[in-house]
């Protein structure tokens, strides 16, 4: 017997309460001083526990007791009858199907924020999806009347996309020269209105109006389908693209009378 | 019931708390005197203090009349009811460690650094008891005083039967070190029950 042993056995017969009788015990405790002690330790334990009294309460206790719930010669307080325990069973029997349904709405949501969250559109499209913009034909007395305006001035707000067809000529509307010494900011205005522009246009429906102040565009076409609630999103957006592109387009200016 | 081979009929706990609900005084008087001595054993030996131990008592039996509804009538009634004691121990406990220690306390609990004071052989286990764990006094009082076995004793102490087993190794290997450090001679006289 080893040590482990010896203290498992000890527990043990310490329970059935023949500690004393067990021999290969007390031959194990004498072989080995730290079981030893343990040994001494526990018979003295047991002669302690054989020892315990029994403790009895006051005589009137239960005299006492009942005198607190209500007066003497009247009857108790009835509480409420004897009832089962709130049964477990609707738990237990609920418990695999909410788990089940614990697993599918965390998918759900999952799917529904990966789908939420993906890459608005690719970056690649079929070239004739690829809006451009091209400058609508202006009539002859608003062109000339905008002769006196610089070029970018001119054709900024008549931006208008198209599915592609026709060759992209805004590139024509930024032609290099004069602009390139104008101060930073302007050009910083610049290449951020050009920027909004092209944001604007991958927005704006191919055969959209221009944008102006006040104007409603055509009603779009409702969509189909039940991812609709995203084309909604997108033409809530809309008009929030349109005032940061007239504010770039107030800053282009304003940076072209700072510039003379 | 069976109480380590005690067997307790449970329909007469039923007759007898049936007898209670309907507001009978001399039924429930009749329980509290059934179940006073484990009820009180256990709050003393918990609370090392006769007055604390029979407040307790009364506090135990008078929450278990208003519970006495919510009782199961096909579970054992003695488990229930300790159950409620060593809860009311515990937050009795709890408070008294919040609050000064009252002087009669201090008179009534035998200083464990007098190692002079010779003490009979239970006030010296009272002793050793006052010096360990709350959970490893309270299995010990339940499976040696009240002689629970350990199924119930881990549904009075809301734990597994493995970790009752265990604190009870512990409780007693405690035990048996603080009966050794104060020098107690098994020979010394007393009364074996």
């Amino acid at each position: 017997m080893n040590c482990a042993d010896f203290e498992s056995r000890l527990n043990d017969e310490f329970d059935s309460a023949n500690m004393r009788q067990a021999v290969d015990l007390a031959e194990h405790a004498a072989q080995c001083a730290a079981c030893r002690a343990t040994w001494d330790g526990f018979r003295l334990l047991s002669e302690c526990v054989g020892a315990w009294r029994r403790e009895t309460p006051d005589a009137n206790l239960a005299d006492a007791v009942v005198f607190a719930l209500g007066q003497p010669g009247e009857p108790l307080p009835q509480v409420s009858p004897i009832e089962a325990r709130p049964s477990t069973e609707s738990t237990r029997k609920w418990g695999p199907l909410s788990r089940t349904l614990t697993a599918a709405a965390a998918v759900f949501i999952l799917a529904s924020l990966a789908f939420v969250f993906r890459p608005a559109r690719p970056l690649t499209q079929p070239d004739s999806q690829v809006p451009v913009a091209v400058l609508p034909e202006v009539p002859q007395g608003v062109a000339d009347a905008n002769e006196d305006r610089p070029r970018e001035a001119r054709h900024t707000k008549n931006l208008v996309a198209t599915n592609g067809d026709s060759p992209p000529q805004a590139a024509q509307s930024r032609s290099p020269g004069p602009e390139t010494d104008r101060v930073p900011y302007y050009d910083l205005a610049q290449r951020a209105a050009g920027a909004l522009g092209q944001m604007a246009m991958l927005v704006l429906p191919a055969d959209a109006a221009p944008s102006t102040a006040g104007e409603r565009h055509p009603a779009e076409p409702p969509a189909e389908g039940p991812l609709h609630w995203m084309d909604d999103f997108e033409r809530e957006l809309k008009p929030v693209g349109r005032s940061l592109g007239n504010a770039f387009d107030f800053l282009w200016r304003a940076g072209e009378s700072a510039d003379g | 019931m069976v109480l380590r081979g005690l067997e307790v009929s449970v329909s007469d706990e039923g007759e007898l708390v049936r007898g209670c609900l309907t507001g009978n005084a001399d039924a429930f008087r009749a329980f509290v005197q059934r179940f006073q001595s484990a009820v009180f054993g256990l709050c003393f030996r918990m609370l090392s203090h006769r007055e604390d131990a029979e407040d307790v008592a009364q506090e135990v039996f008078l929450r278990a009349y208003r519970s006495l509804g919510q009782w199961d009538s096909a579970r054992p009634l003695k488990p229930w009811l300790l159950t409620i004691a060593a809860n009311r121990c515990r937050t009795w406990l709890l408070s008294r460690k919040r609050r000064d220690l009252p002087a009669e306390f201090a008179e009534n609990v035998a200083d464990p650094s007098a190692g002079s004071t010779r003490l009979d052989l239970a006030e010296e286990l009272q002793l050793a008891l006052d010096g360990i764990r709350e959970e490893y006094r309270l299995c010990f009082v339940l499976y040696h005083l009240n002689e629970l076995n350990l199924a119930d004793i881990a549904t009075i102490v809301g734990s597994p039967e493995g970790t009752v087993k265990t604190w009870l190794r512990r409780a007693r290997q405690e035990l048996a070190e603080h009966l050794q450090r104060r020098s107690i001679l098994p020979q010394v006289t007393h009364e074996l029950r």
